[in-house]
């Protein structure tokens, strides 16, 4: 309270629409190019050093990694395990999404709800799912089907979790005050309960990309052709080091680039989150 | 307008249970700016929560209009002692809300202009895209003010809405407030804690006692309603009436 006085009261500045600083955003990528281009030179330098000093197969230099990411396009198809490794990781974000969240609304909401199924997510939540993937396959197939459930099966707990705990977290008073001005108890969840959870959800799952592809990772490597995680191993079954790296390299760049895209879904969205003072 | 009668409230968790009113009764005539005032914890907040229908008494009867009060109505205003503000709304948004949900088009030029009128009288025009957390406290009343008012109300409640402000910021919100009431005849029931606000402001002065609360005593102050008011001799007579009723009589003698 004592801050907010020493606020200008005009316009927020330019400075105080600045992300606060150290904040790992794609919004900071964007505005400061250069600085994260001169990590990344100095990552490729790193490793470019270490390929040098080492001097063996199994680390090859970044020219090499690169030429061979190259040939991959043309000879290899990556294009297609690529985009079917992109797909299973959208959809089961996207899956998750929409089944997670409103299921974790209206545990948090609705008392009687929570009375019967807290216990279960309880219970479920912290068995590590990746366990399952023999039994998901045996049930599902190799296909997409049991890579999309499989990752759905680890992120679908932690939304409903978060966004349940992000219910909970909403004042009484802000509720009652919705109530007060005429809202019914079933429009509170689109004018209170949503937009309260969605950036607490958003940033869990940006935090949950890099799980989500290891998950990806492990099911693509069981009995499959498709997919990043089975040309990495394939690779690495002829003794085709560069061609692994540059595999390796794209399924980084995929992390990256989900991570980026919900961090900047996060920032349109929740634009209220950006500069608050309280 | 308003009238409690033979009122109880008993909140009960885990097995224990505080009896907060047994069998408590008020009236509030239309136009009346209602102060109450008394010691902390005594359900000054829980009486509001009955009156806008948020809580319904264990027993006895609420009415105002000569209508039972069960739920939420629509023509009270009820402003929270904190919280009240939807801070992913732009102040904008969060006093067009109640419209809304109210299946009222807000994007006709009509509500715009309603909205405009009333940013300007309440000096918060400035904040319109902003978002609560980007206001100070004394903005932030203001806006949580705004958004009652745009309904219309024919009753307003309000908990310790100037608390947190600092004194000048609450002396102009005690000022907007006077000539709000002044303007709409609208209904007040005000919870305070500061005796000079319950005697500037209250048109009646009710003093609570602490648990289970009954009136402690009632005040008639019929000069309040101008800021000048501050300055008078009977303003002085009215906050020592309030500090001994408050203190209770024994401590202070005779009161005069
Ligand atoms: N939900 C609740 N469950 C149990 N007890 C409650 C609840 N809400 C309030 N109480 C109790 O009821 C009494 C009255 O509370 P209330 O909030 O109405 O007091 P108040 O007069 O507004 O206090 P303050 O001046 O501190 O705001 C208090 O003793 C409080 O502990
Ligand atoms: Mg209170």
């Amino acid at each position: 309270m004592t801050r907010n006085k020493l606020k200008p009261q005009g316009n927020p500045t330019p400075q105080n629409k600045a992300i606060p600083q150290g904040k790992l955003t794609t919004v900071a990528i964007l505005t400061k190019p250069l600085t994260y281009l001169v990590t990344l030179i100095l990552l490729f330098a790193l490793w470019y050093i270490a390929s040098v000093s080492l001097n063996q197969a199994m680390l090859p230099t970044p020219q090499e990694t690169l030429t061979a990411l190259a040939q991959l396009f043309d000879t290899h198809g990556l294009q297609t395990h690529l985009l079917a490794s992109f797909n299973r990781v959208f959809l089961s974000i996207l899956v998750s999404f929409i089944l997670g969240v409103p299921l974790g609304l209206a545990i948090g909401y609705e008392p009687l709800l929570e009375r019967f199924l807290s216990p279960l997510v309880y219970l479920l939540y912290p068995i590590p799912k990746i366990v399952f993937m023999p039994i998901i396959i045996l049930f599902l197939g190799l296909g997409d089907m049991s890579k999309i459930f499989l990752i759905v099966f680890v992120l679908f707990f932690q939304v409903v979790v978060t966004t349940r705990d992000a219910v909970k977290k909403v004042p009484a008073e802000t509720l009652d005050s919705f109530y007060a001005l005429g809202g019914k108890r079933h429009q509170t969840y689109f004018h209170v309960l949503w937009p309260a959870a969605l950036a607490d959800v958003l940033t869990m799952l940006r935090q949950s990309v890099g799980m989500a592809m290891a998950v990806l990772f492990l099911a693509e490597t069981y009995a499959t052709d498709l997919g990043l995680g089975f040309l990495i191993i394939d690779f690495k079954g002829r003794v085709e080091y560069d061609k692994m790296y540059a595999t390796i390299l794209v399924m980084a760049v995929l992390g990256v680039a989900f991570f980026m895209v919900i961090d900047l879904l996060e920032w349109r969205l929740c634009r209220w989150r950006r500069n608050r003072n309280t | 307008m308003i009238s409690c009668q033979n009122c109880a409230l008993i909140y009960t968790q885990n097995k224990s249970s505080v009896i907060v009113y047994d069998n408590f009764s008020l009236q509030v005539e239309t136009g009346e700016c209602l102060a109450l005032i008394g010691p902390s914890g005594c359900g000054k907040s829980s009486l509001l929560y009955m009156l806008a229908g948020l809580r319904p008494p264990t027993r006895g009867l609420i009415q105002i209009n000569g209508r039972d009060v069960t739920s939420p109505r629509l023509e009270t205003g009820f402003i929270l002692q904190e919280y009240g503000l939807f801070p992913w709304l732009t102040v904008e948004k969060n006093i067009l809300l109640g419209l809304k949900i109210r299946g009222m088009n807000v994007s006709s030029p009509f509500d715009h202009l309603q909205l405009d009128t009333l940013l300007e009288e309440l000096h918060i025009s400035g904040t319109k895209k902003r978002y609560p957390g980007q206001l100070s406290g004394g903005q932030r009343q203001r806006v949580a003010l705004a958004r009652s008012l745009i309904l219309n109300p024919d009753l307003l409640l309000m908990d310790e809405p100037f608390s947190s402000l600092d004194a000048l910021t609450r002396e102009s919100m005690q000022k907007l407030l006077l000539s709000i009431h002044k303007n709409r005849h609208l209904t007040t029931v005000l919870v305070t804690h500061n005796i000079e606000e319950a005697v500037l402001l209250g048109t009646r002065i009710l003093v609570l006692t602490s648990l289970p609360a009954g009136i402690a005593g009632e005040i008639l102050n019929p000069l309040a309603g101008s800021p000048e008011y501050r300055n008078s001799e009977e303003f002085f007579r009215q906050t020592r009436r309030v500090r001994t009723l408050l203190t209770g009589e024994e401590h202070y003698g005779s009161s005069s």
